[in-house]
């Protein structure tokens, strides 16, 4: 990982397209902007989880499982 | 925004009318995989503008409410019927769920001012081995009288994104 500081006002370039700026900075928030090409997809980190637990979790036919999971929500 | 909210089982349930001279409200037939050919007046539908995250073409979809399933409800996909998620109302999970509804999620949904009644709830995952967990980071978040529904996830750590699920017995 690089860590890098940076104050408020001031920016770091992701490759040749993506800007990240410090916009203002409080006591327990960052507030950031960022510029990037259409294509480029931001997601807080939160929305990437949920992204990956929706994919693991989607079903197309019922958990081998089931009964004993039923029974044991019951 | 935060809040209480009360799930009513009632709100779940599918209501599968029999074909009568009197009724003439549109009935949508949909063959599913697991659950059988289901039935729905196109005002049970609930929409989801964003679809759900890694599905976001999906905006489509209905709760199901088998008692044989209890206490678990389906979500299950108008659009596609192979593709359903296992669900559990928060408060199965966590009595004192206290829900967080950023701004963004509930212009979605509609939400104002005081919190509307609100079915919410947590998308299990069942892997093939270890425990089952549920979503508690994002929970899916029904506006029942708007039927528009989001994937509410939270920006705090104050719940998991695979909360393991207490299993009476164990699994």
């Amino acid at each position: 990982m690089l860590v890098i500081r940076r104050r408020s006002g001031e920016s770091v370039f992701l490759g040749e397209d993506i800007e990240v700026e410090i916009l203002d900075i409080e006591s327990s928030q960052v507030k950031l902007g960022i510029r990037a090409p259409r294509e480029v997809v931001i997601l807080r980190k939160e929305v990437r989880w949920t992204e990956l637990a929706n994919r693991g979790a989607a079903r197309s036919d019922l958990p081998e499982r089931l009964d004993g999971l039923v029974r044991g929500l019951r | 925004m935060r809040g209480r909210f009360r799930n009513s089982r009632k709100s779940f349930q599918l209501q599968v009318k029999a074909n009568s001279a009197e009724e003439k409200e549109a009935v949508t037939t949909l063959d599913t995989a697991s659950f059988g050919t289901i039935s729905y007046r196109d005002e049970e539908a609930i929409h989801f503008p964003l679809g759900l995250p890694g599905f976001e073409e999906e905006r489509r979809f209905i709760t199901i409410d088998l008692s044989s399933l209890q206490p678990l409800i389906v979500l299950q996909s108008l659009n596609r019927p192979d593709l359903f998620f296992l669900t559990l109302p928060v408060e199965d999970i966590d009595a004192r769920y206290d829900l967080k509804l950023l701004e963004e999620y509930r212009q979605v949904i509609g939400a104002r001012g005081i919190l509307p009644r609100l079915v919410v709830l947590a998308i299990v995952s069942v892997p093939e081995t270890g425990p089952p967990t549920a979503n508690l980071l994002g929970p899916v978040v029904i506006h029942s009288a708007h039927r528009l529904g989001v994937q509410a996830i939270r920006d705090d750590s104050r719940y998991s994104v695979a909360h393991p699920l207490a299993l009476q017995g164990g699994l």
